[in-house]
């Protein structure tokens, strides 16, 4: 554990002074910022005229969940080039080779970079809060909510790490890793998308979509059967990347 | 140091390599490379490019496993016990695997975690490896501000800074201006004192300078393997290895 942790630090660390993280953290809080205050102004133009509606969203369903909604689209291309430079980046200059040389697990060296991925986008999405956050000055808002669609970012966001770190262990081309990232999360993004098609009714197709799992904490109806898929989906794919880099010895 | 759990007084030898061979898809990099080397000895590995050295060394540091074969470092098997026995190694790869946003100091701070040295004993050992480096002027510098040959020296240092019993050296002088290229030599041989160093070069002079044995390879074969002794015998054979690969 405690070799997990100096690499979990060790990779925050690098993402802190990495001009890759700090500008598309920026470039992400840019766009959301905008997004958010277009949705702002649109709710104070019909603010009015939701009032006769007795279940109308308010600003919690019409603003944040819109938000958080948002937030998931963008980061989902955003996080194959975070998360496939934590391996990348290491075998460009030879650096896979101090962590493999030196008296390290490869469970440790998995775990501690997905670690420390998890931290900076925790920081991420504390950061996307403080926008709903801040309607607290001006209006009654669901605290609530915002944790729970705070928590389901942030699962969904360590979810796609896990993905495409498994791909990046796999993978000698970081071209090669983000196109497969992209196209495995818009796949479990996606994969229930149409209503009409008889897969959307299949209990299994319903179960591996991703969009499903994400909207129910957004919804705040979170239940166990949410939580326990993502943590299955972080588990496999960590997994999978031990054992890749187990076997890589052997393969190289 | 947290002390690895081996009995090395009972070890006669620091590094066993039994019948090792390495295959790249069915190209043999390594062929049937057996070796036994005591301990405190310095041995240099001659060979042209794409002998077996760096196919040799890699699977030494327990970066790369053999095919066929098993190694032992200090009577622990580099694959079944890698997390003891890697303890006690020290490796310098052809690349200098340096963190170039890092300064000196953090870098090596970072390696004596890896290593497990106890935190009190970091700024002494630090100190030590920065010292017989070169790197005392450089410490709070970033790596990635420093020359190919200071980034060379902090590769160097961070093989040697949690003292270890093994040093694997890959081309420990590329990049070294003749100055440097001296107080290589002579931090080698101070290296032998406490540890088994084991380094590779094609360049046989280099060698001859500093190694107690000299173990040559050519296309991933034992040619050679004997003290540093009678060098115009080892010259011929050089010169013969090389006409060879020029014909």
């Amino acid at each position: 554990m405690q070799k997990t942790l100096l690499v979990a630090k060790h990779e925050f660390k690098y993402m802190l002074r990495a001009p890759l993280a700090w500008t598309l953290m920026g470039v992400v809080l840019l766009v959301l910022a905008w997004a958010f205050l277009a949705k702002v102004e649109d709710f104070q133009q019909i603010a009015h005229e939701l009032q006769n509606f007795p279940k109308s969203p308010g600003v919690t369903g019409f603003v944040i969940m819109s938000l958080y909604s948002t937030s998931s689209i963008i980061l989902m291309m955003i996080i194959p080039l975070l998360a496939m430079n934590s391996f990348h980046r290491e075998r460009w200059d030879g650096k896979m080779t101090l962590l493999f040389s030196a008296p390290l697990k490869s469970s440790e060296i998995v775990f501690g970079k997905f670690i420390g991925l998890s931290v900076y986008l925790a920081l991420m999405v504390f950061l996307i809060s403080l926008m709903p956050l801040s309607l607290l000055f001006a209006s009654p808002v669901d605290v609530t909510t915002i944790l729970l669609s705070a928590l389901g970012l942030w699962l969904l966001l360590i979810s796609f790490s896990a993905i495409t770190l498994f791909l990046a262990c796999v993978t000698k081309e970081p071209v090669i890793t983000l196109s497969l990232s992209i196209g495995v999360l818009l796949f479990l993004w996606l994969i229930d998308w149409s209503s009409q098609s008889a897969l959307s009714e299949n209990s299994l197709v319903r179960y591996i979509s991703v969009m499903k799992h994400y909207e129910n904490i957004l919804r705040t109806k979170i239940s166990t059967t949410d939580l326990i898929y993502f943590v299955s989906l972080i588990g496999l794919f960590l997994s999978l990347s031990i054992h890749h880099l187990n076997q890589k010895k052997e393969n190289v | 140091m947290q002390e690895p759990i081996s009995n090395q007084n009972q070890q006669e030898f620091a590094i066993e390599l039994n019948n090792v061979s390495r295959l790249f898809a069915e190209h043999i990099a390594v062929c049937e490379l057996s070796l036994q080397i005591p301990q405190n000895q310095v041995i240099g590995l001659l060979g042209l490019n794409g002998a077996g050295k760096s196919t040799s060394l890699q699977m030494l540091a327990g970066t790369l496993a053999p095919s066929l074969g098993n190694i032992k470092i200090l009577g622990l098997d580099i694959q079944l016990q890698a997390e003891i026995a890697k303890q006690d190694i020290g490796y310098l790869p052809e690349v200098p695997p340096v963190y170039k946003e890092q300064t000196v100091d953090e870098y090596l701070n970072f390696i004596c975690a890896l290593y497990n040295v106890e935190k009190t004993q970091y700024s002494e050992l630090i100190q030590k490896a920065k010292e017989q480096c070169g790197l005392l002027e450089v410490s709070s510098r970033r790596i990635g501000n420093l020359s190919k040959g200071y980034q060379q020296r902090i590769g160097i240092a961070q093989a040697i800074v949690h003292q270890p019993k093994i040093v694997i050296l890959d081309e420990p002088t590329v990049g070294l201006d003749p100055q440097q290229l001296i107080s290589m030599r002579e931090m080698v041989r101070s290296l032998a004192e406490h540890s088994t160093v084991i380094f590779s070069s094609h360049i046989l002079s280099e060698v001859c300078a500093v190694a107690d044995r000299i173990v040559m390879l050519h296309e991933g074969k034992l040619v050679h393997d004997g003290p540093n002794e009678n060098q115009n015998n080892l010259e011929d054979l050089f010169s013969q290895i090389i006409l060879k690969g020029v014909s």
